[in-house]
């Protein structure tokens, strides 16, 4: 009889290790709806969750997708999502959810209640784009023709992605979003999104980013800002530096950026800090719009500067716009302090609210030119 | 003696007798030997008694006796009854030795024997040699006189390949090694001789090479054989199932082969070979899960190409086994897993169907296992008419009618295919997916991942004749790597595989030289 036990006990073992671990669950394909993306409105007290369900077609040219709108109401964002089973037939499966769109006025009040279901449910993912709809509310983006596109959520994915060749928007996923919110002293950033017209009808365009203080929005930056604040996050991959009137008028200098590298580093002599923001970037001739043959070693340096001192006038703008209009730490210089003088920062980090606006910025640009494309030449005119 | 004559004088019959009357010696009556055969093959029409009297002979009474369709007539004919008529001088023939002297002076065959035993004669007689029975001498001749119709010599079916030997074995065990016995010219070649099977008295040979192959492993071979006790082996797979490690297993653990060069390869490596009479399988022992991946043609062709082969054989391994169990576990446990293209697609092509995907899994499963096995039993011409039916009615109107989906029959299509590239392994390849199917089934790419640990536990667990079936098949040492997932150049193989051929490792004369690499 005891070595019967034993036996069981031994057989528990493997059975409980299987039975008891993790959370699985038997789910046929076509007993759910896959999820594109979702945007969340707050009217009165109550959330209001849409969603873009895709709905593939099996046809005999083989299959095609389509998407269909729902939305769902409840007096909590998980309430709101399960309330959309009742109109759909199908319990949503949010794995494959790519986007997150926040109205501007949920944003404005506080965006943490959504972020708590996103972040708690097992299905939902952290690599969701989160973008700020500056439209009166975040559902009218739905509304937005698809383009190029079957799923409107995916379109909008593929934008995210293609962020390197612009930097003009911040890509944030959740999980990044989240860790710029958590982070003392910081303030997180959103990409903005809109509608524009589009041939009689209107498509979304993602542009500029929202700035957020704590769970609050407060307010916006152009794309032009967002790139220069994304020079001092050292998040910029790509896109184009324009230079106006150089030399003379309607000369254009269109720079390419290949690389950009940007090092903070905080600096406290005699009782001030400062932030030392050190860019180096590497670019191309993209377009010269002169007849100006600019390709002498004298030249190239004078582009050189002429697009340093047009990057250096940007982020020097946007930080003292950032400094003295929002007040928010989008460019992470709490984090750098506490990383590099975390003594200095235990003593100011209960007055970071008030220092943060008079930082003072020391901002060095260097600007290499490493190709000029195709050719070395402008365009001569025949005498 | 007394027993068997009074037997015979009263006609006694019954069975236990009879079995006493097989044993025993031939008695100088040449009346009483015949009359006893006579009754020991009775009903038995196919026994011919030939007399035969010479009156120059002293004894000039001969009885001839041999199965009908086993003898080469024209043999005994030829190197046995003419002789014996013909012979003339009288008082040549000394009659004190007669047997003795008729063999050196008269037969003109080169296998003759003597003997005394009723045993040895009835054997002799049913397996084609012709017996030689005199008046008055208690002794016979057994005449080797075997020749009854086998296959020709032809390449298997079952091993063909495009490079290599094109001979295969076939039903007589003597051809069989006569044909390894030509790739091997050496007298450390052994050829153990058995009989098995109480009934069908079975010849099997149990072949080595001495000096390369462990002792022990022929030890172990010799004594498991030794061990059987069965009325009647009609294939080599009777002693493989009989005398295999972990008997419950559905893994191998002895090899088969119709190639000869594969057995010689394989007894050059130190590995024993068995050959059983009436069998064109010839079993090797030990065998290793690494064999499974290997083939003839590996060691032929060139050694990139063989080695892009192998690696093939490996992934067609993966692949039959787990495909279909990885995509029932993700499409119906882990949806997060699979790219969001690939699962729109999916789910279009599921959009409709009504079953649960492991039931379509197991379905087309069966259904494909139905058609290979159809197309194995069935003649050719109807063979080809099963796979156009199954290919268009399983695959393309079972999608049609929204009964599977088009993904599962690639799945299973794929599968298929993968497990032709291991065909020796193809039993254990669809036991072992069913079972990873059912566990991903009921538990998701969890109970895959236990499965495959199983597997894997019970394949390290097992060994082969002492040797490691799985345990050190990946071995971290350069020369023994040389003949596993990739195939090195002839050139390079210094060494015997060293689990097996451990006690004369050095392959080439020059192992010794490279050593110290």
């Amino acid at each position: 009889m005891k070595r019967y036990k034993k036996i069981i006990k031994i057989g528990l073992i493997p059975i409980t290790l299987i039975l008891l671990t993790g959370c699985w669950d038997y789910r046929e394909l076509d007993e759910m709806a896959i999820t594109a993306g979702m945007a969340v409105d707050k009217i009165d007290d109550n959330y209001l969750v849409t969603t873009e369900i895709i709905d593939p077609k099996a046809g005999p040219e083989g299959a095609k997708i389509e998407s269909a709108v729902f939305e769902g109401m409840g007096r909590a964002v998980f309430d709101a999502v399960r309330n959309i089973i009742r109109k759909s037939g199908k319990k949503l499966f949010w794995s494959h959810a790519k986007t997150l769109i926040f109205s501007e006025s949920l944003a404005k009040d506080n965006i943490i209640p959504v972020l708590d279901w996103i972040n708690r449910d097992a299905e939902v993912r952290g690599d969701m784009w989160v973008l700020i709809s500056k439209e009166k509310t975040a559902r009218k983006i739905f509304g937005g023709e698809k383009g190029l596109y079957d799923v409107l959520m995916y379109q909008i994915q593929d934008i995210m992605r293609s962020e390197e060749h612009l930097s003009r928007f911040p890509t944030m996923e959740i999980w990044e979003f989240l860790k710029d919110l958590q982070e003392e002293g910081s303030g997180a950033v959103a990409a903005g999104i809109y509608l524009v017209p589009y041939h009689g009808k209107s498509i979304p365009q993602v542009s500029g980013s929202a700035l957020f203080k704590g769970e609050k929005m407060v307010g916006w930056l152009d794309d032009i800002e967002t790139r220069a604040m994304l020079w001092v996050r050292n998040e910029v991959h790509g896109g184009l530096i324009i230079t106006e009137e150089v030399g003379e008028e309607d000369t254009k200098v269109v720079m390419e950026v290949f690389s950009s590298k940007t090092k903070v580093k905080p600096i406290y002599e005699r009782e001030r800090l400062k932030m030392k923001i050190d860019v180096s970037l590497d670019v191309g001739i993209g377009e010269l719009s002169t007849t100006n043959d600019y390709f002498t070693e004298e030249g190239i340096k004078f582009l050189e500067k002429v697009t340093e001192a047009t990057v250096e006038r940007q982020i020097d703008t946007t930080i003292r716009k950032v400094q003295h209009h929002y007040n928010t730490d989008v460019f992470r210089f709490a984090q750098t302090i506490k990383r590099e003088m975390p003594d200095l920062w235990k003593s100011i980090r209960g007055d970071w609210d008030h220092i943060f606006p008079n930082l003072d910025t020391k901002i060095n640009i260097k600007v290499k030119i490493r190709s000029t494309a195709l050719t070395s030449k402008p365009i001569g005119l025949g005498d | 003696m007394f027993r068997i004559l009074k037997e015979i004088l009263s006609g006694n019959t019954n069975v236990g007798d009879k079995e006493t009357e097989k044993h025993g010696k031939l008695e100088k009556s040449l009346g009483k030997n015949i009359l006893r055969l006579k009754r020991i093959f009775e009903h038995d029409e196919t026994i011919v008694y030939r007399e035969i009297i010479n009156e120059n002979l002293y004894p000039s009474k001969f009885y001839i006796l041999f199965t009908e369709g086993m003898v080469n007539k024209e043999v005994m004919n030829e190197h046995l009854v003419e002789p014996l008529m013909k012979a003339a001088e009288k008082g040549h023939i000394a009659h004190r030795h007669f047997l003795d002297e008729l063999t050196k002076k008269v037969l003109q065959s080169g296998d003759i024997k003597t003997t005394d035993s009723l045993d040895e004669i009835i054997a002799a007689i049913l397996y084609g040699d012709t017996v030689l029975l005199a008046e008055g001498i208690a002794e016979g001749l057994i005449v080797n006189t075997k020749g009854w119709q086998f296959r020709a010599i032809e390449e298997p079916q079952s091993e063909s390949g495009v490079r290599g030997p094109r001979e295969g074995f076939i039903e007589s065990m003597i051809i069989n090694i006569s044909l390894v016995k030509r790739k091997i010219k050496n007298p450390d070649l052994k050829f153990r001789f058995k009989e098995i099977g109480e009934r069908t008295k079975t010849k099997v040979c149990i072949s080595y090479l001495e000096g390369v192959a462990n002792d022990k492993i022929v030890e172990e071979a010799m004594k498991r054989l030794d061990q059987i006790k069965i009325d009647g082996i009609l294939d080599s797979g009777y002693i493989e199932e009989l005398i295999k490690d972990a008997p419950l297993s559905p893994w191998r653990t002895v090899g088969t082969t119709e190639r000869p060069d594969i057995v010689a390869a394989k007894l050059l490596e130190g590995r024993v070979a068995l050959f059983c009479d009436g069998s064109p399988f010839v079993l090797t022992m030990p065998f290793l899960v690494l064999e499974y991946f290997q083939a003839n043609e590996d060691y032929y062709h060139n050694y990139y190409f063989a080695s892009l082969n192998r690696i093939l054989r490996y992934t067609a391994c993966f692949f039959s086994i787990s495909i279909p169990a990885i995509y029932v576990a993700l499409v119906t446990y882990h949806q997060e897993m699979i790219p969001t293209p690939l699962l729109i697609s999916i789910a279009a092509a599921k959009k409709g169907v009504p079953f649960p995907t492991i039931f379509q899994a197991i379905a087309m499963g069966l259904a494909f296992e139905i058609l290979r096995e159809a197309g194995i039993r069935l003649p050719r011409p109807i063979g080809q008419a099963v796979s156009i039916v199954g290919a268009l009615v399983l695959g393309e109107a079972a999608v049609r009618a929204q009964l599977v989906g088009a993904p599962m029959v690639i799945v299973t299509a794929l599968t298929g295919i993968s497990s032709f590239l291991l065909p020796q392994m193809l039993g254990e390849l669809i036991l072992t997916r069913l079972i990873l199917l059912l566990l991903s089934g009921f538990l998701g790419l969890y109970g895959f991942m236990f499965g495959v640990m199983g597997l894997f536990i019970h394949l390290m667990s097992i060994r082969s004749f002492g040797v490691p079936y799985m345990l050190d098949s990946m071995p971290l040492n350069k020369q023994d790597v040389k003949d596993t997932a990739i195939r090195a150049p002839w050139w390079y193989m210094y060494y015997r595989p060293k689990l097996i051929g451990d006690k004369n490792p050095a392959r080439k004369e020059d192992a010794k030289r490279q050593k110290g690499e």
